[in-house]
């Protein structure tokens, strides 16, 4: 009896809080934008900036919310699944687009481009439309920035002028290699390479993308089988050249346990670097290491889907009002006196244009995102001091001449595999630093770690993707 | 201890033996435990570049207050971050006790009706819960906690295994006690602050210290609820330099690290004497904390 009772009124609870719901909606007509960041002191004067071009404009204001960039991921997960009431919001390498659109997240903005923002349709090329496409649908809209970075190899000047070594014989790492020796037999505890970044990747790269898990396609289209990674004669020649370096002492001895490095490659630990190459990286390295440096491409420029995904901005599946929400995107995507807003904040306040009207930004204002790629397209950006003249003129050609994978349209349902994926991640997981800084023999754990992978269900996962790849391919 | 005392027994001589090991022992765990906090110290004490190429040492190379001078540069939040975390934490300490005790101490008088279904009711609870992403709706939806100090002080006010903890040890008070009081003409308010709270020191000094340093350390709250910075708590403040750490080792990896400013993150040292910082006062106030803790525990098993 006590416990009918009890169980009576347990339920009576639950009632009592699904009861409660429909109370409490939105404030006004404001369009809530959620962003990855901090929030700017200044925020306030600029977002009422912003609001007079856009309530001028579409007739409607914004606020702008930001979210620890650490947190947000979880934080998205938890306001998608729980229906918070916002309108736009960032997705890419932090809330990352498709798991955004396979948790209901996102709407489905196809139709509603067509109709409502035919200038934001026509203002981005096609491939970043296609790329863009689950199942034939458009979630969001890529904030268009450089999409075809090459992965290069960073010579920082300091070191290498007290050295007679002609880069332009490096064609593959291994040529690399002469002025690895040299650094380490001239240097002291400076060393040569650090491989954190990258790894493999190095090796494989021209030849190989991966669709998931290690499970790769060849860029060149010329077959249609997916194969693993760890079976190309590329993966295996890196991870032997890694540990051959490793072993010579061009890779820190405590590689395995280093954190984040950036502190150590602004102090000079190191006498090379990785970084992807855009028009403009130069500078921003040099501003990043405070060393001078030079680039050494290693990639031919290659569009793939992963580096178009990085950053966009999407429409909220609970949207109350979708068609102000597009608008809104036209209007930062294509109307350049806005868009300048958001990113620098109000002239004469936040930044002033030097003569050569490139911003220059003034210090402690109050207002610097300092990340014109978050909000939208970034080629309408003003040019900073110190960036050339055709800079985006440069990156929108770079992102149009690159070769395109022959799988720019493809995305995985990673559903039927969801199990292997993750367990796969947790073995690689182990392996990914001994493997990126060759810290161990690779004819010792290569066996186990293969075996590993068998049992995690690598097989599982090829098998998947290559009959998701086919109906990929019979369909176009 | 004098000579002539040193010898009458040979038992005090082994029990000093005892003693001596004993301390020794500890005086080793001490060390290990010791030793990272003062690696701690000493490296927020140094200079970065020293600490980039030579690694940590115990007694700072190259001495350097800079690491300091960034932190308290901005100062407001960090002694923001105390406040609200000071407050909370004293508050939902006071408040949960105080509203634990209260369902405890009718749950363990033998004449209240349905006492078992009440305990079964709470226990119930127990063995589910609503799960995050309901919590969620309900704290922010229904409830409207988000963004506010409430968020804090609300949710998990009671924990129902403290619950039965209390009970359990005000079970133990004897009931001849409460029946003579109510004999004396007590009210129920008096019996129960005036003797029952009283004689349950020692179970109430527990139950408060694990309230305190579960909200002390707790830093989901703030990550999952708080945008407003003004609110956001002392743990999470250190949580999100990891949290952004992380991600960018994590892009590092992805090739998508151009995407986070990594000269913003703090650096080793700064990070140490962030640590420091935070750590510092509330280092400072344990002991003495844990002072009447563990009087209140001692006087209890003396009673009890």
């Amino acid at each position: 009896m006590k416990k009918v009772i009890s169980l009576f009124l347990a339920g009576l609870m639950v009632v009592c809080c699904l009861s409660l719901s429909g109370c409490g909606k939105k404030k006004g007509g404001k369009l809530v934008w959620l962003l990855p960041g901090d929030q700017q002191p200044d925020i306030a004067a600029v977002t009422e900036e912003i609001n007079k071009i856009t309530k001028e404009k579409i007739g409607v204001e914004v606020e702008f919310q930001y979210i620890d960039t650490g947190a947000y991921t979880e934080r998205m997960k938890m306001n998608m699944a729980s229906g918070y009431d916002f309108d736009l919001c960032f997705t890419g390498y932090v809330n990352p687009y498709l798991d955004a659109v396979n948790k209901e997240g996102l709407m489905d903005i196809t139709d509603l481009l067509e109709k409502e923002a035919p200038k934001l349709k026509e203002a981005l090329p096609d491939y970043a439309w296609e790329v863009a496409k689950v199942n034939d649908k458009i979630y969001a809209v890529p904030n268009l920035q450089i999409m075809a970075p090459q992965e290069s190899l960073i010579i920082f000047k300091d070191i290498s002028d007290k050295y007679d070594f002609d880069f332009s014989t490096v064609k593959e790492m291994e040529d690399l290699e002469p002025y690895l020796e040299m650094v380490k037999n001239g240097e002291n505890g400076i060393f040569p390479y650090n491989a954190n970044r990258s790894g493999t990747n190095f090796w494989t790269m021209n030849k190989y993308e991966d669709i998931s898990s290690g499970v790769v396609i060849k860029t060149d289209g010329s077959t249609k089988e997916v194969e693993l990674i760890w079976d190309t004669p590329e993966y295996q020649k890196g991870v032997k050249t890694l540990y051959d370096w490793y072993s010579k002492g061009y890779i820190r001895p405590d590689a395995l346990a280093a954190g984040d490095d950036t502190q150590d490659f602004i102090a000079g630990r190191f006498a090379t670097g990785t970084a992807g190459w855009k028009p403009g990286a130069e500078e921003q390295n040099k501003e990043k290491y405070q060393r001078d440096l030079f680039f050494i491409k290693m990639q031919e420029p290659y569009l793939k889907k992963s580096n178009c995904l990085a950053a966009m901005t999407g429409i909220s599946y609970n949207c109350k009002n979708p068609e102000a929400a597009i608008k809104l995107l036209e209007l930062v995507n294509t109307d350049k006196e806005l868009y300048n807003l958001i990113c620098f904040g109000i002239e004469g306040k936040h930044y002033e244009l030097n003569e050569e009207g490139k911003v220059k930004k003034i210090e402690d204002s109050g207002y610097n995102p300092n990340a014109d790629w978050k909000f939208g397209n970034q080629f309408n950006a003003y040019l900073l001091e110190g960036q050339e003249d055709n800079l985006w003129e440069e990156t929108a050609e770079l992102n149009l001449s690159a070769k395109q994978s022959p799988i720019l349209g493809f995305v995985l349902d990673t559903e039927p595999i969801k199990t292997e994926i993750s367990q796969v991640a947790a073995v690689s997981g182990e392996y990914t630093r001994v493997i990126a800084n060759g810290a161990k023999n690779p004819d010792e754990y290569m066996d186990e770690y293969r075996k590993k992978l068998e049992t995690a269900g690598i097989y599982t996962i090829k098998d998947e993707i290559q009959r998701q790849i086919d109906e990929y391919w019979n369909k176009k | 201890m004098t000579k002539k005392e040193n010898k009458s027994t040979g038992l005090k001589k082994a029990e000093k033996k005892r003693q001596f090991i004993l301390s020794f022992m500890f005086v080793i765990i001490c060390a290990i435990i010791l030793f990272p906090f003062l690696l701690l110290v000493s490296v927020s004490l140094s200079d970065e570049k020293d600490i980039v190429f030579n690694g940590y040492n115990i007694i700072p190379r190259v001495f350097s207050t800079n690491a300091y001078k960034y932190v308290f540069k901005n100062p407001t939040s960090i002694l923001n971050a105390y406040k609200v975390t000071i407050f909370y934490s004293v508050v939902t300490m006071v408040l949960n006790t105080l509203v634990m005790a209260l369902i405890a101490y009718p749950l363990s008088r033998k004449e209240l009706k349905g006492r078992k279904g009440m305990s079964f009711y709470l226990y119930f609870t127990t063995l589910f819960s609503g799960g995050l992403i309901p919590t969620f709706i309900l704290n922010t939806q229904y409830l409207h906690l988000g963004d506010t100090m409430w968020i804090y002080i609300l949710p998990g006010m009671v924990s129902v295994w403290h619950v039965f903890m209390l009970r359990a040890f005000i079970q133990g008070i004897p009931n001849e006690i409460v029946e003579s009081l109510r004999i004396d003409g007590a009210s129920e308010y008096r019996i129960f602050f005036g003797t029952i709270i009283p004689l349950s020191k020692p179970v109430i000094a527990t139950v408060m210290l694990f309230t305190f340093l579960n909200k002390w350390n707790d830093w989901m709250t703030s990550m999952l609820y708080i945008n407003d910075q003004k609110l956001i708590s002392l743990q999470y403040l250190l949580q999100r330099i990891m949290l952004n750490v992380q991600l960018l080792q994590q892009s590092q990896q992805a090739g998508t690290s151009d995407m986070i400013d990594a000269t913003q993150l703090p650096t080793e040292t700064v990070r140490m004497a962030m640590a420091v910082a935070v750590a510092g006062p509330a280092l400072l106030v344990f002991p003495f904390f844990q002072k009447y803790f563990t009087k209140g525990l001692t006087v209890g098993s003396v009673k009890g």
